[in-house]
């Protein structure tokens, strides 16, 4: 029942933290410094 | 131009990101995630996860967030207003209802356990929970930290925590600290009150985290005690079981995981973007949120408490735990900081990082419904926070006296907790995708979006998220539903199993367990029939009976290898009390369903009469 970490259960870790980390950090990323100059996308329902 | 009263509005973009995830980070993803995880494939878990995460979890969030801060520029900041728009007519708004009956019964529950974060807390703060370093774990450490758990919940009679022989618990007083801190927390509106709270704990709460599993992974094997490295406990955990896979119930169990996790389809989403202006970001905001959310599951709670569970208390005891959060937080995990150096300051600051991650969850649970009493009453906020929280407190005072097994608990968790959010979700988004349209609830999210939602994406929310939601609903109910039903009839289902004590005795007698067979013989109490009597824990019903009293039943448990044979003498307790917990439990819940109902007519008379758009016949104005 008990063994220790596999080259698969490594893989499947640091590719499940690695994945959450990366996308995590470019949000905060992007929230954070947001570029200037960067118009509204088209789009709404309108007035 | 809408009649709705001043607006409430955030401070800042990055405090509406760090108030919705705080509202999704919880107790399940330090001990839910991990211990779903290790029952269900271990790594080869990830891969239905991440599934259900783009597939569902993320796309039912984006619609969420858009059809809030939608139904804001309307003047509308509770789920049934805002649903009445987006579908569309009154059944809209009353689906919607289950968009505040879920926030406010799960919050009956949960400041309970936020409650206990805190006692426990405290007690790491002043030395601990009495369970001795290096005694036995299934003599001693068990018994002690079972013991301390059920004092604390009062598992052992109804009104106990009221009525024990040393008069009220100690309990009581921390959930009174904590009742008093939500409340005025929320009294203090978005931006003073959950904003400010939600700055602060969510980076104290990463940094705790990081700390506790720096250490957890720098662990060496404990000499006194079972002797595993981290090494194996990260492999009990990521060591991918790809047969899993094929077990329908590993993907309802992935898809559960992400979806209350992420907090979609709870009402709270929806009442935080109504704060939102016109120009708002919900896209990313959105994606930030579920981020944060999934850092602190994968990442924090992927790695510190199964893994310290492993090293210090052995895969059995671990996999005994696992099954529910609680087991591993409160029972389990104490015998962990018993054995680790600097065990009383992780145990603190393990426990303080459960109370922040819930408080700022359940700070979100009052909001949605303070905001419904404001705008279907039209009351002020004084007397919406008082509405609130009598109504709160009714409801923490019946889970609480009716305490004995946790079924008050166990019922509305399950049925609001767990079933309604789904069909809210549903709801919400075939409301987005069909009823308001795809291609005009897109629009609606990229008004001020830093990103678009891909085109992938949108064909998902059309058409995946619904058909992969309804399967999961109906896989969900068909695996949890009918034992809940059998209780309600009062049909008991029983484990019969031999106790730790005696499961390690087995052990020791019959190593070999692949040649261990077994055979069950009642020798006392009411006569019940196995499902199997040479099965290694099989299962017996038995019918609630008049005036249901628990029992005991006593069998006598044969194990052999084929050359010895050994017989343990085992006693099951029968729990006939809990159908009629959950049964009262029921009537709160349809006159607590009755009640809100009654408000949203209310409401949409109000609004009808006030000249506002209830149905949704307008464009929102900017």
């Amino acid at each position: 029942m008990l063994a220790t970490l596999t080259p698969l259960g490594w893989t499947f870790m640091l590719l499940s933290i690695g994945s959450v980390s990366a996308l995590t950090f470019w949000c905060f990323k992007k929230v954070l410094f947001p570029p200037h100059d960067e118009p509204d996308l088209p789009g709404g329902l309108g007035p | 131009m809408s009649n709705a009263p001043q607006q409430q509005q955030w401070g800042s973009r990055l405090g509406v990101i760090l108030a919705v995830a705080g509202s999704a980070v919880g107790l399940g993803n330090f001990l839910r995630f991990p211990g779903n995880a290790a029952e269900n494939g271990g790594g080869a878990f990830m891969i239905p996860y991440f599934l259900a995460l783009v597939l569902v979890g993320i796309p039912i969030g984006w619609a969420e967030w858009a059809m809030g801060r939608y139904g804001g520029r309307k003047g509308f900041h509770s789920a049934p207003a805002i649903l009445g728009v987006w579908c569309k007519g009154a059944w809209g708004r009353y689906a919607g209802m289950f968009g505040v009956l879920i926030p406010l019964g799960v919050y009956f529950y949960y400041v309970l356990i936020e409650s206990w974060c805190l006692y426990y807390f405290w007690k790491y703060c002043t030395g601990g929970i009495g369970v001795v370093a290096g005694s036995d774990v299934i003599d001693a450490q068990v018994p002690t930290t079972h013991g301390f758990f059920g004092d604390v919940v009062g598992a052992a009679e109804h009104g106990a925590l009221f009525t024990g022989a040393n008069g009220m618990h100690p309990v009581l007083l921390a959930f009174g600290i904590t009742v008093v801190l939500n409340v005025w927390f929320v009294y203090r509106g978005l931006s003073k009150g959950i904003e400010t709270v939600c700055k602060y704990a969510m980076p104290v709460m990463a940094l705790l985290g990081l700390v506790i599993l720096l250490r957890v992974l720098t662990l060496d094997a404990p000499a006194a005690t079972v002797g595993q490295t981290v090494n194996d406990g990260l492999g009990y955990l990521w060591n991918p079981n790809f047969e899993k896979l094929t077990d329908f119930k590993t993907w309802v169990a992935a898809t559960g995981q992400i979806f209350f996790s992420l907090s979609v389809g709870f009402g709270v989403i929806i009442n935080y973007a109504s704060y939102m202006k016109k120009k708002d970001d919900v896209v990313l905001s959105g994606l930030t949120a579920s981020a944060t959310n999934e850092f602190f599951e994968v990442v924090l709670g992927g790695l510190i408490t199964v893994t310290a569970s492993v090293v210090f208390v052995g895969a059995f005891l671990t996999s005994q735990a696992t099954g529910g959060s609680m087991s591993l937080g409160f029972k389990t995990l104490p015998m962990v900081f018993a054995q680790m150096p600097g065990g009383n300051f992780f145990g603190a600051a393990f426990f303080l990082i459960l109370f922040l991650a819930a408080i700022t969850s359940s700070l979100s649970m009052l909001q949605p419904t303070k905001a419904f009493f404001e705008e279907a009453l039209g009351i002020d906020k004084v007397k919406s926070t008082t509405l609130v929280t009598l109504w709160g407190l009714a409801g923490n005072a019946f889970v609480l006296w009716y305490s004995k097994g946790l079924t008050a608990l166990d019922t509305i968790d399950f049925w609001v907790g767990s079933v309604f959010i789904m069909v809210v979700a549903a709801v919400q988004i075939v409301a987005f995708g069909w009823i308001f349209g795809l291609d005009r609830g897109i629009a609606e999210a990229h008004e001020g979006a830093q990103m678009r939602i891909p085109k992938f994406f949108q064909f998902v929310i059309k058409y995946v998220a619904p058909a992969y939601l309804f399967v999961i609903l109906i896989g969900f109910c068909t695996n949890n539903m009918p034992g809940y039903i059998d209780t309600l009839l009062g049909k008991v289902s029983t484990t019969a199993k031999a106790d730790l004590k005696t499961h390690r005795q087995i052990g020791n007698d019959f190593p070999d367990e692949p040649k261990r067979t077994y055979s069950w013989k009642q020798v006392d109490g009411p006569p019940v029939t196995l499902s199997d009597a040479k099965a290694k824990a099989p299962s017996f019903p038995f019918q609630e009976p008049a005036n249901a009293k628990n029992f005991d039943v006593k069998f006598e448990l044969a194990v052999s290898d084929g050359t010895n044979s050994k017989t343990y003498p085992i006693v099951v307790g029968v729990d006939v009390e809990s159908p009629g917990a959950a049964r009262l439990t029921w009537v709160f819940l349809i006159v607590t369903i009755v009640a809100l109902l009654a408000i949203t007519a209310a409401g949409a008379k109000r609004w009808r009469r006030e000249g506002r758009d209830l149905d949704g016949l307008q464009p929102a104005a900017d």
